[in-house]
C-alpha cells in the first residue's frame, strides 16, 4: 500500500485581486522508503504543495478540493488537533533557512525535549533528554551539544540539529523543503548524504522539495516537475533525466549548469506565467519550442506512459 | 530554574559591556534612588509633610532653603523636602501600577491579534488606534475627572491610556515572529498554539516589552504629573510632585522659587531615569539586531 496518495489537489490562495489557484489538479503517489522529489521553478507551487499535505498552508492559502491520503486516512478531512498530533510525529518537515528555524532563546536540548514531551514519546524529561542527544549522535552531531544555543552552531550544524528534531519521534514521511538552498555546496552535499543514510536505516519515505533538478536526480527514486502550478511530469528519477519525455523537462535539464559543458548557461525564452491569468490550454505552450496547433487551445491531460505520468499533447 | 531563566539574562546583561550601558545604569541609579525615597520616606522626612513644621508666624510666607528646610517650607508652612519624599510614594505607585495594568492588558491582546490575524486583529487595532489618537494627557484628564480625584484611578486612567503602546508593540514583535520560519518549525513539530504562544514568542518580544515599559513609563510620569497638576491625583493637603508645582505656581511670581524648582525637578529626574532605562536597553537590543 501506498503511505501517500495526493488525489486530484486543488489549492487557492485567495488574494486582493481574486483567486489564485497555486496547486491544480495534483496527484502523486509515494510508496513505503521512498525518495520523491518536487522540482520546479520559484511560484510554480512546490513548496505549496509539500507544505498542505502536513497542514501547514497559512492563510490566505486553503485547499479547495482533493484529497491526501496518508497512511489510509485522509488528511484533508482531520481536525486541526489530529494534524497536530501528526506533524513531528509521523511527518517530519525540515525548512529551508537553518540559521532562523530554531528559537534564539532557547537551549536546543531544551526545544527537543520540549517536542518530545508534547508527543508524549517519553515519560520523564530525562528520558526524553537522552533521546534528545542520541537524535543529535543519529545526525554527526555529538550529544553534548544539547547544552548549546542556536547561535553558538554553524548552518550546517544547524540544519542538522533540525533534522535530528524532525526526525526523533521516527516519522514515516520527511518533508524537506529547500534543506540546501541556504547552505554552501560542501556543506550541501554532506546533508544530503545524512538524508540518504537515515532514509535508509529508518526506511522512511522522503519528498524533497527543491529547483535543483541536478540534486534530485542525484539522490531521488522518483521526480516530479511542476511548471505553473501543475505537474507537468513524473516518474522514475533516471527515466525522466535520461529522457525526459515534456518539453519544460528537457528545458529544465538543459539550463543545469554543466562545468565541462557549453559556455553559455541554456535559457528557457520567456518567464513563468502569472498564475492569476495563466495562459489558454497548455501552461507551457507561449515558451515551447514543440508547441503545435491544440497546445493554445486544449489543456493536455495527464496521460501515462512507460511508468510515468506526462501532461503534453505530444504524447496523447 | 524557573527564576534563573529570567534572572540570568539580567545578569548577564549587567555585566556585559557595551556602548550605551552608562544610560541603563545611570537610569537605574536614579530610579532606584526614588525606590529608596519612597520606601524610606518615614524614616528620613524631616518633619510631617502635612503639618506645620515652623513657628506660626513664619508660615505666613515661605521660608528659603535652610539646614533645617533643606527645600525651603511652601506657603502655609510644609517643609518642601518632607512634602518631595512622600510626593514620590504616589509618583511610584501610580506610574508602576499603571504601567503594569498597560501592559497586563496589552501583551496579550497584542500577541492573540498578531498571531491569528484575521477579524479578531482587525477589530483589536480599531480600538486600540482609537485610544491610540486621543493625546494622553487629555484621555487621561477625562477618564480620572469622571472616577473622581485618587491615586488609583489616576492609575487606571494611566493605565487606558498607555495599553496601545504595549499593544501596538507586541502585536508588530509578533506578527514578525508568526512569519518567521523558527514558529513554522515549531508548528511543524506538532507544537500546540498556546506553547507556541506562551513559551516561543512571548520570551522573544520581552526585550522590547522591557524598553517599552522603560519609555512608557518616563511619559507616564509627565502625564502623571499633569493629573495631579490639574488636583486630579490627590486632594489638599496630600503631598504629590505635580500638585505642588501647582500649588506652587503663585510664589514663584512673587520670587519664590523653591516651592516650584523642587518638585519640577523630581518630576524632570524620575522621568529621565526611567527614559533613560528605556533607552539604555534599546541601545543594547539594536546592537544585537545589527551583529546577528
Amino acid at each position: 500500500m501506498a503511505l501517500l496518495r495526493i488525489e486530484d489537489l486543488n489549492i487557492d490562495y485567495m488574494t486582493l485581486r481574486g483567486r489564485l489557484r497555486a496547486v491544480k489538479n495534483a496527484s502523486l503517489t509515494l510508496g513505503e522508503g521512498e525518495w520523491l522529489s518536487i522540482v520546479g521553478e520559484s511560484g510554480s507551487g512546490k513548496s505549496t504543495l509539500a507544505m498542505a499535505i502536513p497542514g501547514l498552508l497559512l492563510p490566505p492559502g486553503r485547499i479547495a478540493s482533493g484529497r491526501i491520503i496518508f497512511q489510509g486516512r485522509d488528511l484533508t478531512g482531520m481536525s486541526r488537533d489530529e494534524l497536530r498530533r501528526i506533524r513531528g510525529s509521523e511527518i517530519g518537515v525540515v525548512f529551508q533557512d537553518p540559521l532562523t528555524s530554531l528559537d534564539p532563546l532557547r537551549t536546543i536540548g531544551d526545544q527537543m525535549v520540549e517536542a518530545i514531551m508534547e508527543h508524549r514519546a517519553a515519560d520523564s524529561k530525562r528520558e526524553a533528554l537522552e533521546m534528545a542527544s542520541a537524535a543529535l549522535e543519529s545526525v554527526g552531531i555529538p550529544g553534548n551539544r544539547v547544552k548549546y544555543y542556536p547561535h553558538q552552531l554553524s548552518g550546517g550544524q544547524r540544519q542538522r540539529v533540525m533534522i535530528a528534531m524532525a526526525v526523533m519521534l521516527k516519522p514515516r514521511l520527511l518533508i524537506a523543503d529547500e534543506p540546501t538552498t541556504a547552505l554552501d555546496v560542501i556543506v550541501q552535499a554532506s546533508i544530503m548524504r545524512l538524508l540518504k543514510s537515515l532514509q535508509r536505516k529508518m526506511g522512511m519515505s522522503i519528498i524533497l522539495i527543491t529547483h535543483d533538478i541536478a540534486l534530485a536526480a542525484e539522490v531521488s527514486d522518483r521526480i516530479a516537475v511542476m511548471y505553473a502550478a501543475e505537474i507537468v511530469e513524473e516518474g522514475p528519477a533516471e527515466q525522466v533525466i535520461e529522457e525526459p519525455l515534456h518539453p519544460y523537462t528537457e528545458a529544465l535539464i538543459k539550463s543545469t549548469p554543466d562545468l565541462w559543458r557549453e559556455k553559455t548557461l541554456y535559457s528557457i525564452p520567456g518567464n513563468p506565467p502569472d498564475l492569476r491569468n495563466p495562459p489558454s490550454g497548455c501552461r507551457f505552450h507561449p515558451r515551447c519550442h514543440k508547441a503545435f496547433e491544440p497546445c493554445k487551445s486544449r489543456e493536455p491531460r495527464p496521460t501515462r506512459i512507460r511508468g510515468r505520468t506526462v501532461a503534453c499533447h505530444l504524447y496523447g | 530554574m524557573r527564576l534563573s531563566r529570567v534572572l540570568d539574562p539580567v545578569v548577564s546583561l549587567l555585566r556585559e559591556r557595551y556602548e550605551g550601558k552608562w544610560m541603563l545604569l545611570a537610569g537605574l541609579a536614579i530610579v532606584l534612588f526614588f525606590a529608596a525615597m519612597a520606601i524610606l520616606a518615614p524614616y528620613i522626612a524631616p518633619y510631617d509633610p502635612t503639618q506645620l513644621s515652623v513657628p506660626l508666624e513664619k508660615a505666613l510666607e515661605p521660608q528659603p532653603p535652610s539646614w533645617d528646610h533643606p527645600m525651603g517650607t511652601n506657603k502655609i508652612g510644609y517643609d518642601m523636602f518632607s512634602r518631595i519624599l512622600y510626593g514620590s510614594r504616589v509618583v511610584l505607585y501610580v506610574v508602576i501600577t499603571a504601567s503594569l495594568f498597560s501592559l497586563a492588558v496589552g501583551v496579550p491582546l497584542g500577541l492573540v491579534s498578531g498571531y491569528y490575524s484575521g477579524k479578531v486583529d482587525r477589530i483589536l487595532s480599531i480600538i486600540m488606534d482609537s485610544i491610540y489618537s486621543f493625546p494622553g494627557i487629555i484621555l487621561a484628564i477625562a477618564i480620572a475627572s469622571v472616577l473622581g480625584p485618587s491615586p488609583s484611578n489616576a492609575a487606571i486612567a494611566l493605565a487606558v491610556v498607555y495599553v496601545p503602546t504595549y499593544y501596538r508593540m507586541v502585536r508588530g514583535q509578533t506578527l514578525k515572529l508568526t512569519q518567521s520560519v523558527f514558529v513554522e518549525a515549531l508548528r511543524s513539530l506538532g507544537y500546540p498554539t498556546r506553547v507556541i504562544l506562551l513559551r516561543h514568542i512571548l520570551p522573544n518580544t520581552a526585550p522590547v516589552i522591557l524598553v517599552v515599559f522603560g519609555l512608557g513609563a518616563a511619559d507616564a510620569i509627565l502625564t502623571e504629573a499633569g493629573l495631579s497638576f490639574f488636583g486630579l491625583t490627590v486632594t489638599a493637603p496630600n503631598p504629590d510632585w505635580g500638585f505642588d508645582l501647582y500649588n506652587g505656581l503663585d510664589d514663584f511670581r512673587n520670587g519664590y522659587w523653591w516651592t516650584i524648582f523642587f518638585p519640577g525637578l523630581a518630576i524632570m529626574l524620575l522621568a529621565l531615569g526611567f527614559a533613560l532605562i528605556g533607552e539604555g536597553l534599546s541601545e543594547r537590543l539594536a546592537l544585537r539586531l545589527e551583529r546577528e
